[in-house]
């Protein structure tokens, strides 16, 4: 277990070996937060609420959605894996004496862990007190929104890199658009569940990436409660469970064939 | 038993045809014919503990995939590795903590961090106890001046020192034996130097088996007494280095310095070629087999007044650019 902790600090030094990289991510949180803060502030205009969602709570909606985007983005599997194979560095990878998945998950959380200290909280806590809206749920609810997100990291993150995985099959694959397009539409990173007409709704309801942003941040504005709540973090369990099963799967089959490229 | 024995290996690669034109492009979306390359052909050979290998062929020879199969990243189509007792590419993991691997276009450094922090991180990839550290990076420290640059991050290093780095990395864990892929690839003479004395302090001290492929062959003089020749995915040569030379090297060069220039245009010779001339002085190349030096020397000094005589010695490296162009031309 230690070397995978290893794998945690030096993931967690590596971050910050750029500090301007840092800054620019802080910027970029920022621009994001306050644009999408304008844009649902000019959809209300003039409504209190729309499908009994106030202001108030799609606001907060966008600004804790924000911050998992922010943690969420700081790994980036498929392309570290696509990086992997067209460099051929796959090849000592599978050499090492240790678990690749747990080294990838653990050098990842490493660097998931370092964004959202230095830039996502500190983001979301600046403009949480500058839009000085009252939080809606109480301690115990915190905890199981930061259980719920902690999965939905999970979720995002099993599938993606069973994705990036897909590059030892079709060494050029340029999946990443279409993925991200999916991911963020049905996920309700950009605009939350509740305002999807029924069909979309259903379709969405059946996929796993509801778990990513909207469950937590639904969490989060007190939307989700009692037993839609428990039948939410039920789902979204067995999605955890699920897309780690289909990422373990995926690699058993994908470390058999693998063909490094290059001579 | 040798601690490395390989028994008619084959391995094959399946690709696909990739058809020029515009058309043919949509066509290949819908079916593509298949083409299997077999890139190694049955290969043979076995290694003891302690030697020193080249494992030299012209590109696209085959070398790579058989480091490959040696080092339990590819499995062969056909034919048994053993590798002190363990089959590599079955127990990957196992194997992997006796070898030590080096890809000289590649490195295994965090290209962010300092030099030291991949080598604590390998320190607790292979469970390596703090004693066998400490001792490892003294002796690294020694040979290869790690402590100039431990503290620097990798993408600041010179080429040298990255390789220099490389190679102490991969033999952090005190592995039995070294695969080096073109380990002095781009460097220059004084760092190509410092690593093949590195390589061979450590096979020297610890008898650590090394198998080397190289395009230098300088290299393979100063470091191996056994070279394998693999070519088109078939063993063709596997011996000493001497008998090496000596099979492939029948060809000498005479170099003769005549006290007039002149006088060289009247030379007639029964056997061997005038293969370059400079003022006043020759260069013939001939076979040995055919001519022996005391015969052609008489030949030359009753035509004409000679100066001086030397008799050139074929290098490995003229040798091996002429096993290959021959293997082109057939």
């Amino acid at each position: 277990m230690r070397v995978y902790f290893e794998f945690m600090k030096k993931a967690v030094k590596n971050s910050v070996a750029y500090r301007f990289n840092i800054w620019a991510r802080m910027l970029g949180d920022l621009a994001f937060i306050i644009m999408w803060i304008s844009v649902w502030a000019a959809l209300y205009q003039g409504h209190s609420d729309m499908n009994g969602i106030t202001m108030q709570n799609a606001l907060l909606y966008v600004m804790i959605t924000q911050l998992l985007i922010s943690c969420n983005h700081a790994a980036y599997p498929i392309g570290r894996m696509e990086g992997l194979v067209r460099e051929g560095r796959i090849s000592s990878e599978i050499l090492k004496p240790y678990d690749f998945i747990t080294r990838c998950i653990a050098e990842d959380s490493g660097q998931i862990f370092s964004y959202f200290i230095l830039s996502g909280f500190p983001v979301f806590m600046i403009t949480f007190q500058f839009m000085n809206i009252g939080l809606p749920i109480g301690p115990l609810k915190v905890l199981l929104f930061i259980y719920s997100a902690l999965c939905g990291c999970m979720i995002k993150y099993f599938i993606e890199l069973s994705f990036g995985l897909l590059s030892l099959w079709f060494i050029q694959t340029r999946i990443q658009p279409i993925f991200s397009f999916t991911i963020s539409l049905f996920s309700g990173a950009a605009v939350p569940l509740w305002f999807f007409p029924d069909w979309l709704e259903n379709i969405a309801n059946v996929l796993p990436f509801k778990g990513i942003y909207f469950v937590p941040s639904a969490i989060f504005t007190g939307q989700l409660q009692g037993s839609q709540l428990q039948h939410e973090l039920l789902v979204q369990g067995m999605w955890v469970v699920a897309s780690f099963l289909l990422l373990r799967w995926m690699w058993a089959t994908a470390s058999k064939r693998v063909v490094v490229q290059g001579g | 038993m040798a601690l490395i024995e390989i028994n008619d290996i084959h391995k094959e690669y399946v690709t696909y045809k990739q058809e020029k034109g515009f058309l043919n492009t949509f066509k290949g979306f819908f079916y593509r014919e298949k083409q299997i390359k077999e890139a190694v052909k049955g290969i043979s050979f076995q290694i003891e503990k302690g030697e020193m290998v080249g494992y030299i062929g012209p590109n696209g020879a085959g070398k790579s995939t058989t480091l490959k199969i040696l080092s339990g990243i590819l499995t062969p189509t056909s034919g048994e590795a053993h590798i002190a007792g363990i089959v590599p590419y079955q127990n990957r993991k196992q194997h992997a903590k006796k070898i030590g691997v080096v890809f000289g276009q590649r490195t295994q450094l965090w290209w962010d961090l300092p030099v030291i922090e991949s080598f604590e991180l390998m320190r607790y990839v292979y469970r390596i106890d703090e004693k066998t550290y400490r001792e490892n990076m003294e002796i690294f420290t020694d040979l290869l001046e790690l402590d100039q640059f431990s503290s620097r991050p990798v993408r600041q290093l010179s080429l040298g020192q990255r390789m220099r780095a490389d190679i102490a990395l991969s033999l952090l864990h005190n592995p039995d034996i070294l695969f080096l892929d073109e380990p002095t690839i781009g460097l220059d003479v004084v760092a190509k130097q410092k690593i093949r004395e590195f390589i061979k302090q450590i096979n020297l001290k610890r008898q650590v088996t090394v198998i080397l492929t190289t395009h230098d062959m300088g290299d393979i003089e100063s470091l191996c007494n056994r070279v394998i020749l693999i070519d088109d995915g078939l063993v063709q040569f596997d011996g000493e280095i001497e008998k090496f030379r000596h099979t492939y090297g029948k060809e000498r060069c005479l170099v003769v310095e005549t006290k007039e220039p002149e006088d060289i245009d009247r030379l007639v010779l029964d056997h061997g070629q005038i293969t370059k001339r400079e003022g006043n002085r020759i260069w013939i190349h001939f076979d040995r087999d055919q001519v022996s030096p005391t015969q052609l020397i008489p030949h030359i000094t009753s035509q004409i007044e000679v100066v001086d005589l030397t008799i050139e010695e074929p290098s490995i490296e003229g040798i091996v650019s002429r096993v290959y162009q021959d293997k082109t031309k057939n």
